[in-house]
């Protein structure tokens, strides 16, 4: 059983098509819905996380596991439960360096930058144009393109 | 004016008192100076009788002495000529003087009442006493002028009385009454709230002593008043510039909130316009794309309509509303949410409670606290109830800076309590355990507002088995504000 399909278990989530794997952290549904519905017909295998505690111990597993079967994550900042910071730290504290992308409605310069030195690859305001978040993940087809 | 009366009779009874002692004395030395004229000229006449009989004695006898007291008037000018001593002495010592041929005098108080002298002198002659001749004379002249001399002194005393109490009246009204009324008027101005009223009194008197001291207390006074306006004005402000302070910080913290409100329904719509636009979805899926749209912009429209009525709480009107009928209106507003919930809404009260409140802002705290209370109570688990209660509590309070009366407004759910962890956090803007779009976390900003608009507070009590939320109303206070409406208008 590889690493995404315990996790499904674990969690109940579906992914969403193959190819490049994202984990989607976002509790508001009417978004998860769009951003994962997108990424999923740009080619991206995409797994949803309801809120913190989703997002945190999907995070957990992922960065103890021995195949990194994760590509990016991305994620929300403030979410019921854990943030997408506390998540972001767990990880790096870990020594997981996957790729991670974090969405804010409310985002200064202060934030950003903290949230930068705790190990984001790149933030996000709210409202962002899907391009702008398809420009900073890995492409759709990285891994998985040719495999079946 | 009853002071200066007061004053005009102490000074007028001691004249009344001397002038009336006066005469008394002076009518006693008259009447005695007159009767001592009277019996000393009696005395003179009687000698005068005595020895004009004894001379004619030899020649005329008792017939002589008879007729002499005729020819001057006999009995009715009260001459009498008597042979033997019965006739003329009543008493043994006036008897035994005039045998030994002296004169006697005595005063009598005569058959009418009137004061009468009689005089009796012997008539010797050759040492041998041949008769007595007697004078008697009433004093009712005298008396008539001593009476008049009385009337007169009376009629003296009182033109006096009326003069000198008329002068010190009319002096009194002057000096001491209009200065007095003036004084009084001014402290009456003065206790009505006129600090700016000062006595006018150019003169030196104790009254015009008074005065200054007046005006030097009502200087103090209004000086007094001046500060403590400065003061409260200036308090006013710095209060104001907290508020505005404060208020900006509420504006930081909701700015924050509201951009993470609405940053990602509109991330949402952004995004699905622009698949639409793009013309990278059709028919079904473009339809499907629109109504989410528009389902995220009523989402957005009632965040922001909610924020406004939480930015623009407005004042509360404050008029006599009954608590019980607040609660009815919204069991009935509610009835729909409850029966979704399988709940049922209660209200305990069963009497009136009339308080000075806004009514339509007492409502939207018990529907907000009460819409919390039903969504606490999990859908499924039918037969719970929340309850709306009120009831009226004193508190005793050192500070009387605060109410001791209050009403509380009680709603009561039979949810599953509020975790510890978020009890600090309830009454913060956006603050929300709700899942998303079923709360904006604002329900209990804006309650905890308006609860503050009236100079009440909120507590609650929560356990697993239920929280109860209480709106403490001062019941004092509103009295206070319709006091001073009324004192204003």
């Amino acid at each position: 059983m590889d690493a995404p399909s315990r996790y499904f278990q674990t969690f109940g989530f579906e992914p969403r098509g193959g190819g490049t794997t994202v984990l989607l952290a976002e509790d508001d549904g009417a978004l998860r819905a769009f951003l994962g519905g997108r990424l999923a017909k740009q080619g991206y295998r995409v797994l949803e996380a309801h809120h913190g505690g989703e997002l945190l111990a999907c995070a957990a597993d992922f960065a103890l596991a021995a195949d990194p079967w994760l590509d990016a994550i991305v994620t929300d900042l403030r979410m019921p439960h854990a943030s997408g910071a506390d998540a972001l730290r767990a990880l790096r504290r870990l020594g997981c360096n996957v790729r991670v992308i974090v969405m804010s409605a409310f985002l200064d310069e202060t934030m950003r930058t903290e949230l930068l030195a705790a190990g984001a690859d790149a933030c996000l305001a709210k409202p962002f144009s899907f391009q702008e978040l398809m420009s900073i993940l890995p492409p759709p087809d990285k891994r998985h393109s040719g495999s079946p | 004016m009853k002071l200066a009366l007061k004053l005009c009779l102490a000074m007028l009874l001691p004249i009344v008192v001397v002038v009336l002692i006066n005469g008394g004395l002076r009518l006693g030395r008259e009447a005695r100076l007159i009767e001592g004229e009277g019996a000393r000229a009696q005395a003179r006449l009687v000698r005068a009788l005595a020895t004009a009989i004894g001379d004619n004695w030899e020649t005329g006898g008792i017939g002589f002495a008879r007729r002499l007291m005729n020819d001057l008037g006999g009995d009715g000018a009260g001459l009498l000529f008597a042979d033997h001593l019965d006739a003329v002495a009543s008493d043994n010592g006036q008897r035994s003087r005039l045998l030994f041929g002296e004169t006697v005098m005595s005063t009598l108080p005569g058959e009418s009442g009137q004061p009468t002298i009689k005089t009796v002198s012997p008539v010797v002659v050759d040492g041998i006493v041949r008769g007595y001749v007697a004078v008697t004379d009433v004093l009712d002249e005298e008396e008539a002028y001593l009476a008049g001399t009385v009337i007169r002194s009376i009629a003296l005393t009182v033109i006096l009385s009326v003069i000198a109490l008329s002068m010190s009246l009319l002096a009194g009204m002057h000096l001491l009454g209009r200065p007095l009324k003036h004084l009084v008027d001014s402290a009456d101005r003065l206790g009505g709230g006129d600090l700016t009223v000062r006595v006018t009194d150019r003169s030196t008197d104790e009254l015009a002593s008074l005065a200054v001291a007046f005006n030097r207390m009502a200087m103090q006074l209004q000086k007094a008043r001046d500060d403590s306006e400065r003061d409260s004005q200036a308090r006013v402000e710095t209060l104001n510039q907290l508020r505005h302070a404060e208020r900006l910080t509420t504006v930081g913290r909701l700015s924050a909130g509201l951009a993470h409100e609405l940053g990602t329904p509109l991330n949402v719509v952004i995004g699905r316009a622009e698949l639409v636009a793009d013309g990278e979805v059709l028919g079904d899926e473009a339809r499907e794309n629109g109504r989410i749209i528009v389902e995220q912009g009523q989402r957005m429209n009632t965040i922001i309509r909610q924020l406004l009525e939480f930015a623009r709480a407005r004042r509360p009107r404050p008029r006599r509303t009954d608590v019980a009928a607040v609660f009815r209106t919204c069991q009935e507003m509610l009835r729909p949410l409850a029966k979704e919930r399988g709940a049922t809404i209660e209200v305990a009260l069963n009497h009136s409670i009339v308080l000075e409140a806004d009514g339509d802002q007492l409502e939207q705290m018990v529907i907000n606290l009460a819409v919390n209370g039903l969504q606490a109570m999990t859908a499924g688990i039918t037969g719970t109830r929340l309850v709306l209660d009120a009831d009226i509590a004193s508190v005793a309070s050192d500070s009387s800076a605060f109410p001791v009366s209050f009403v509380r407004l009680k709603v009561s759910d039979e949810g599953s309590g509020i975790p510890a962890d978020v009890q600090s956090r309830i009454f913060d803007p956006f603050f929300t355990t709700k899942d998303v779009g079923e709360g904006t976390g604002l329900g209990l900003a804006v309650i905890h507002g308006l609860v503050e608009e009236h100079r009440g507070y909120i507590t609650f009590q929560t356990s697993p088995t239920g929280t109860t939320f209480t709106v403490n109303l001062p019941a004092q206070a509103a009295i206070q504000a319709d006091d001073a409406k009324q004192e204003a208008s």
